[in-house]
């Protein structure tokens, strides 16, 4: 692993959360977590446990940072979502996954987004273009980190369905 | 603990036990068997324990687990404490904050005085409506208006708190106008109250100030470390310091309401041994509990959010609004009843 990718490196969560907002990605690292009380995220996690269980998956916690869901069978990164309104943001959160089972020196797996509710999935494969996503992402969660409050945010169509909505605007 | 979580009250004898992963009021049937109540453990935000609950390690573990807290009443309903789960959301980052807004008299002022200025708007807000009902509350209603003018040019944590005193005291003398009493309302008596009046209103901002504890809990805020109030060791101050809010905008309501009713009235009072120290009868103990519960789940429509929201949410608003300026998002700006 290079020097710059070990300093950066972080939580799959803050990556998905940079590509939905900034703000949250402050909150999120300064210990202010909302997800607990959040009927929805809780629903995420039961249908991400509930979710193939005839496929043989193992839960792989790397370096206490990242939890990767593996397909075992296949030896692809699997992410299960909700849903695919956050698609993107999903796509990002797996790509950093396989950057950095890559530096590991895994090699480059392929990673699939999965929507059980939709019957969807979509496969990932680390392009550059990619890579260079994560890169910027990684660099930018770092400097969010580093900013004494949290940055601007506007009111959206998505901060009503965020567990953090009320810590926001209530 | 869930969005959807809410708090229990539990007024008979029996035993709350943990039996897997579901919460069990177990209690005695008339024929000496056994009745169990499960209680979804997701369901509930906090326990309010009034009767005599047997209860072991393994259910405090399992609440604890689950983020509930449990508060505590002895034989006469007055508040005996909390049973309050070690913090498992912590920020340290926040409680640097809040140190650092304790620490610095300014900050620790402007918070302290968005406290006042809320409790003493809802008081004139209570005196208005009794007004606007053809009460003569105008004299209560002069003080306290004074009283608010005089908030923004208090210097001294004391100062505020003498302006709030004044404007209470002022508040309280309405009450014989308000009421309909057979004795009049003299002055605010605590541990032990020493009459009707101030008995209901120990009972009721008791209650409030455990909802806001339970409240403070869902945050990351530190309940120790308060603004208005000095942060002691015996109390979470900060739930004090937030309680002045809605003492006034949800307590005060809620005993009016019960005496010009006559729901509640004399005869739902006792003594205490020698003393004439008043405390609810159990029945009206569960009245009040009701008529509070019910008055924290009303909603009113909040426009930021474009959607209705409680009461009990507008306690954890406040909380959250604290935390905003805390981190230097926006300055509080405490709860001003807008509907």
């Amino acid at each position: 692993m290079d020097e710059e990718f070990i300093k950066l490196r972080t939580n799959g969560i803050k990556i998905n959360y940079w590509a939905i907002c900034h703000r949250k990605v402050w909150l999120y690292a300064k210990g202010l977590h909302m997800e607990h009380l959040s009927d929805r995220v809780a629903l995420g996690r039961l249908l991400h446990e509930r979710a193939y269980s005839d496929l043989s998956r193992r839960e792989v916690l790397i370096d206490n940072l990242i939890k990767i869901d593996l397909l075992e069978k296949e030896g692809k990164v699997l992410e299960v979502k909700y849903s695919r309104k956050l698609e993107d943001a999903a796509r990002l959160q797996i790509a950093y996954y396989l950057l950095y089972l890559k530096k590991l020196g895994v090699g480059t797996l392929i990673g699939e987004l999965r929507f059980p509710k939709e019957r969807r999935r979509e496969e990932v494969h680390l392009t550059p273009e990619l890579e260079a996503a994560v890169m910027e992402a990684l660099k930018g969660v770092h400097e969010i980190e580093q900013m004494p409050s949290p940055p601007q945010a506007e009111f959206t169509s998505i901060c009503r369905a965020c567990s953090y909505c009320e810590l926001c605007w209530g | 603990m869930a969005e959807s979580a809410r708090s229990y009250y539990i007024f008979r004898n029996g035993r709350l036990r943990r039996r897997q992963n579901t919460l069990y009021l177990e209690q005695e049937g008339e024929n000496g068997d056994i009745i169990r109540h499960p209680i979804p453990i997701e369901d509930v935000q906090d326990i309010y324990l009034f009767g005599e609950i047997d209860l072991n390690t393994k259910l405090l573990n399992f609440l604890a687990q689950n983020g509930v807290i449990v508060h505590c009443f002895n034989y006469y309903g007055f508040y005996s404490g909390s049973f309050y789960p070690r913090e498992t959301n912590v920020s340290g980052h926040l409680i640097v904050k809040q140190v650092e807004h304790y620490l610095d008299p300014t900050k620790r002022l402007s918070l302290a005085r968005e406290f006042v200025s809320s409790a003493l708007y809802h008081i004139r807000r209570n005196l208005n409506y009794y007004s606007h009902r053809g009460k003569d509350v105008r004299n209560s209603l002069n003080i306290v208006e004074q009283c608010m003018d005089r908030i923004a040019s208090c210097e001294t944590i004391p100062e505020l708190m003498r302006e709030e005193g004044q404007a209470r005291e002022a508040y309280y003398v309405a009450f014989n106008e308000i009421l309909d009493l057979k004795e009049p309302f003299e002055k605010r008596v605590r541990r032990p109250p020493d009459n009707m009046i101030n008995a209901l209103i120990s009972f009721i901002n008791t209650l409030i100030y455990t909802a806001t504890l339970s409240e403070i809990y869902v945050t990351q805020l530190n309940p120790t470390i308060s603004y208005l109030h000095e942060p002691s060791k015996r109390r979470f101050s900060l739930a004090l310091d937030i309680s002045e809010i809605f003492k006034p905008l949800v307590g005060d309501r809620v005993l009016f309401r019960l005496l010009n009713r006559g729901v509640i009235g004399e005869e739902d009072f006792m003594g205490l041994g020698e003393s004439p120290a008043v405390y609810l009868k159990e029945n009206a103990r569960k009245t009040v509990v009701r008529e509070l519960e019910e008055t924290l789940q009303t909603t009113v429509y909040h426009r930021g959010l474009k959607r209705n929201v409680s009461y009990r949410y507008l306690i954890r608003f406040e909380a959250y609004k604290i935390i905003r300026h805390l981190i230097g998002m926006e300055p509080y700006r405490s709860l001003r009843a807008w509907w």
